[in-house]
């Protein structure tokens, strides 16, 4: 190694002889740069792979649910219209299904297409076995196929025994499967998807004319207010036609479904990649000032031989740069393996596929810029802080007392501290040494401190998420739902479950959407109209204004806030012009009510609003509470209240109970949640790693005092001790600094992420159950990243140490 | 050496090589000014071996540290030949120390994660002193000359405290100064081998080298051409030690010494 000057010759021995202390320092760059290559390029490949896929599929620019169905005719009507390039109908009706290895129905959502080799919107995508579906057979989605879902056992080939609305049963073989991109991924519709053709529609007993239509506009197809425009005029076409829309479903145009909750995990992901890097960003500030404050007599010693602080700092800074190249060759293919893993969740969860997964040169140029550019600031100021030092201060650093202590009133009140609260002097040592090096334990703090607010922050919007959707839940007070594909009376409805045990109280309520007509003649939104009967028990509304129904009550209304987000000239007492099914009626707003996850809703009483729809006496919805209300007894009691109405005569569309839509809103919830909760255990792995650099550099420098210690009689256990206390006491302290700090930042982060995911602001509550786990995490890193170095030092013989230099 | 005047000069008349003008240094400390050194006056000229002697605190080192530029006077004047070092900038100071005054101290320093050829090459590589192709032969020759060559790729830390100092002293003539200062060289070694590295210091004399020397060893001091004596930070003692000069074992006369340093 002649050819290498000794300068140089340090520079790399001093990496490769300090091995733990340089993979600290890699890790710490590394885990940073990583981080923002796995984000950054999962972001990249979804967006170059999720675009392209969705559009492939000529995606509709809406889709018309409606109530009752149409027909062909409907359809060549749309597709008339100028604003119109394409229209299609479908028809979707919910079965239920059993698997043969399962005695529990469940339900599937399955779509009849007219012809399958003619799909012009919303293309489906063959992927194995038969397409189309064969006659009296079925295709699912290929996303379909999960345990959630109750067909995680089934494969092609194998059958199902499915039940359509009026109870008719039917052996159906999965022929194939197909991919739709344009539904909701299965996991958050609750149910899987299926496909069928029209003769085995009629062969369930389902009639064969639509009840959905796609539409694709001519003109101006990312205009989503020309779409909703056109969706409106669609609408008054077929209402006029007696179709009753339930709703139109306008996507942003060009936007997969689950747009928003990518969105979310984008937010959140690049948010906490900035964190990663920040965090890491410190660490390399704090080990790096360690190492110049290990070095500084050798600094001095270089500058006694001739060695000018300029040479130095280049020395130093040359390591800096050593420490960013080898870290990057970590961090690049730990984030392209990261952004391939993320973009492959993603991709899902989501349902599309991904391709190309490769280091994308953009990312590569980032994380290179970030990983040499990082350690060099980092390390500019403790180098320079370090190459300032003089030969005499360098090298008249011998005896005890590196880290000066006593001087500064924190250390005073620690000196008094034994007088308020006895304490033995191993513990003394141990709090007073915490706060030696105070610059040094700032910057550990900080990282630490970071990693228990996001993980605190994490587990409050878990806990606000529940919050809002128990909100939601609980302002609809039933456990069991049934909704009947025709209106039936409702004291038959009623009658129907008085043989039924275990049964609580059942209410029938009115159903519809309406929209307001403004002053000026346009139109709203679609507004859900709930008509529950005068003395209903099973609504507990906020009230934000007015008063709820009074049973005399005949055109009163009740309105939510979302109904009132696009109509700011509605107030309490406002009389407003709703059009229900066609008909124009003047409305009087008597109050508002919060509006909860729910939409724009409306509330009504139930004779009044049965005779705007001429349903007097007539429900489509039964609402059942139990009075075992727990998870099982709901789909038990469900199943068996279905089955009382299918034995009575009832055409049943759909059962469903509490418990499982708030099943389906947590795995949404948790999918979300296990990320950022892992997110926050990378940020806990930077706080650890900064913990142990630091722990590491403390026994390091009072090896000496050890060696005093172990000299006067400290056994191997004390010194132990004294060490992993000290260890545990920052890891304390950072706890309560990230608690206080998660108050105001956990809100924050619950409101943005909310109102990202939800569209809404969420309820909020703060995690303590998160507070506290993150305490016994946090103690547990101390714990860990003590104890190495804790036992180094009670390791040392005092003959090693005393002759330490 | 009965040519050295008390004033330091030789007696042939020639430029003192070290020159101390009034120099006063004290430090802030909570407990008020503490007075290191107190209005020193010193000349040394070219070719001395001296020692300076004294108790614990009465300003050996600071007096050292001065002479060598680590430390800064409160007041005076420093000239090592025409140089005034106590004018001279934190960085041309490196350099000027590196070139001209070799600097061994009591703990050896060197550094551990070098060999100790590689030890010994580093000045030469920080002031960019000798051919790079040069410089291993250099070093090579500075370990022979020490007894040390045999040794020369092991690391510190596989060495004894007399060789590591050996190295120092080698590392210490890398840059072939003119001027040796060393601070307790011999304080943490054995009898045996702080004679060895003694033998070491009267061949670099013999060879024109000027030594100055912090010392607690009475026995050593005697060895030397001239004794220095602190208390209190004034020097109350300053007598030739070997009037005839260091004994010759060559028989050779002591060469004229290298005065390379340069002006600035």
């Amino acid at each position: 190694m002649s050819w290498v000057a000794p300068r140089w010759l340090k520079v790399f021995r001093d990496l490769w002889s300090n091995k733990t202390r340089t993979i600290l320092v890699l890790l710490s760059i590394a885990v940073g740069v990583s981080a923002i290559g796995m984000v950054m390029g999962a972001q990249i490949i979804v967006d170059r792979n999720l675009p392209e896929a969705y559009t492939a599929i000529n995606p509709a620019s809406a889709t018309i649910y409606t109530f009752n169905t149409f027909d062909d005719r409907m359809v060549e009507a749309v597709e008339a219209l100028s604003q119109v390039a394409e229209a299609e109908a479908r028809r979707s009706v919910n079965l239920r299904f059993r698997s043969p290895n399962s005695d529990e129905w469940r339900n599937l959502t399955v779509t009849a297409i007219p012809d399958y080799e003619d799909i012009t919107i919303n293309k489906l995508k063959p992927e194995d076995g038969a397409y189309p579906p064969p006659p009296r057979e079925l295709l699912l989605e290929r996303a379909s196929f999960g345990a959630s879902l109750g067909l995680g056992d089934v494969g092609i080939g194998d059958t199902l025994l499915v039940e359509s609305p009026s109870g008719k049963q039917r052996t159906m073989r999965i022929a194939g499967s197909v991919h739709d991109m344009s539904q909701l991924p299965a996991f958050m519709n609750g149910a899987g998807y299926g496909y069928i053709d029209f003769e085995t529609l009629a062969w369930l007993d389902e009639p064969r004319d639509y009840n959905q239509l796609v539409f694709v506009v001519s003109e101006n197809k990312s205009d989503m207010d020309h779409i909703n425009d056109v969706a409106k005029l669609i609408e008054k076409r077929m209402e006029s036609s007696g179709v009753n829309v339930l709703f139109a479903l306008v996507f942003t145009p060009g936007e997969h479904p689950a747009q928003n909750f990518l969105d979310a995990f984008s937010l959140i992901l690049g948010g906490i990649g900035v964190l990663a890097l920040g965090l890491s960003g410190f660490l390399i500030v704090n080990t790096l000032s360690a190492i110049l404050t290990q070095h500084v007599r050798q600094i001095g010693i270089m500058k006694a031989i001739g060695a000018r602080a300029g040479q130095i700092s280049v020395m130093y800074l040359v390591m800096s740069l050593l420490f960013g190249i080898l870290a990057l060759m970590i961090a690049i293919p730990l984030g392209s393996l990261g952004a391939a893993g993320l973009a492959y969740i993603f991709s899902g969860m989501l349902n599309f596929d991904v391709e190309g997964l490769r280091p994308e040169p953009q990312v590569v140029i980032v994380q290179s810029v970030i990983a040499i550019a990082a350690p060099l600031l980092a390390a500019f100021w403790p180098i320079l802080r370090g190459v300032r030092v003089t030969v005499r201060e360098a090298i008249s650093e011998i005896g005890l007392g590196k880290g000066h202590f006593g001087h500064s009133l924190l250390d005073r009140i620690l000196v008094g501290l034994r007088r308020i609260a006895p304490m033995g002097r191993p513990m003394q040592i141990s709090i007073r040494n915490t706060f030696r090096r105070k610059a040094r334990l700032s910057l550990t703090l900080i990282t630490l401190s970071l990693a228990s607010v996001i993980f605190i922050a994490i587990f409050s919007i878990r806990a606000s998420l529940q919050q809002t959707m128990d909100d939601a839940l609980s302002f609809f007070d039933y456990d069991v739902q049934v909704v009947f594909s025709r209106a039936y009376r409702t004291d038959r409805i009623t009658q129907q479950l008085d043989n039924v045990s275990g049964v609580d109280a059942v209410e029938t309520w009115g159903f519809g959407t309406a929209r307001r007509i403004r002053p000026d003649n346009s139109e709203s939104e679609a507004i859900i109209v709930y008509a529950p009967e005068p003395d209903t028990t099973m609504l507990h509304p906020i009230i934000v204004e007015g008063r709820w129904l009074d049973p005399d009550d005949a055109n009163a209304i009740v309105l939510n806030t979302d109904a009132l987000r696009d109509e700011a000239d509605v107030g309490v007492g406002s009389v407003i012009t709703l059009n229900i099914n066609g008909k124009e009626m003047d409305w009087v707003v008597v109050g508002i009510v919060r509006g909860i996850l729910t939409g724009a809703n409306a509330f009504a009483n139930f004779s009044h609003f049965a005779y705007v729809t001429n349903e007097v006496d007539r429900a489509q919805v039964s609402l059942v509470r139990l009075d075992d209300r727990s998870s099982a007894s709901q789909l038990a009691k469900g199943q068996e209240i279905e089955q009382a109405y299918r034995n009575g005569g009832f055409r049943v569309d759909q059962m469903g109970t509490i418990d499982q839509l708030r099943t389906t809103i947590n795995t949404i919830f948790d999918v979300l949640i296990a990320f950022l909760l892992s997110m926050a255990l990378l940020l806990g792995v930077v706080g650890g790693l900064g913990l142990m650099g630091t722990m590491s550099i403390n026994v390091m420098e009072r090896t000496r005092e050890i060696g005093v210690m172990r000299a006067i009689g400290a056994s191997n256990n004390s010194v132990l001790r004294i060490v992993l206390v000290e260890g545990l006491i920052i890891g304390l302290i950072s706890w309560a600094i990230g608690g206080l700090i998660a108050l105001p930042a956990s809100r924050f982060l619950t409101m943005t992420v909310g109102m990202v995911l939800l569209q809404a602001a969420p309820s909020y509550i703060f995690s303590v159950g998160g507070a506290i786990l993150w305490l016994i995490i946090v103690l547990a890193l101390a714990f860990m990243a003590s104890y190495l170095p804790a036992r180094h030092a009670s390791q040392l013989t005092v003959r090693e140490v005393l002759s330490y230099e | 050496m009965s040519e050295i005047a008390a004033n330091g000069r030789r007696a042939s008349g020639g430029p003192p090589l070290i020159r101390l003008e009034r120099i006063l240094k004290s430090y802030q400390t909570p407990a008020g000014e503490f007075i290191a050194l107190r209005d020193v006056d010193l000349s040394i000229g070219a070719g001395e071996f001296v020692a300076v002697v004294g108790k614990s605190g009465s300003g050996k080192s600071t007096l050292i540290n001065m002479i060598t530029g680590i430390d800064r006077p409160t007041d005076g004047e420093i000239y090592i030949a025409d140089t005034a070092i106590h004018k001279l900038a934190e960085g041309p100071m490196a350099e000027w120390r590196g070139r001209n005054i070799g600097v061994i101290f009591q703990f050896f320093q060197l550094l551990p994660m070098l060999s100790c050829i590689e030890n010994v090459m580093l000045p030469m590589d920080f002031c960019d002193m000798f051919k790079p192709s040069e410089r291993e032969a250099r070093a090579l020759d500075l370990l022979h000359q020490v007894d040390m060559a045999s040794e020369a790729n092991k690391l510190p830390s596989e060495i004894s405290g007399g060789q590591q100092q050996r190295v120092a002293i080698a590392r210490a003539m890398a840059n072939d100064p003119p001027l040796i200062v060393a601070d307790e060289p011999t304080g943490n070694l054995d009898t045996r081998s702080a004679d060895s590295v003694f033998k070491l210091f009267e061949d670099l004399v013999r060879q024109g080298k000027t030594i100055l020397m912090v010392t607690h060893d009475e026995e050593l001091a005697e060895r030397t051409s001239r004794r220095i004596t602190l208390a209190d930070g004034e020097i109350v003692g300053d007598h030739a030690v070997h009037p005839q000069g260091l004994p010759q074992e060559t028989g050779e006369p002591p060469r004229v010494p290298a005065t390379r340093i340069p002006a600035t």
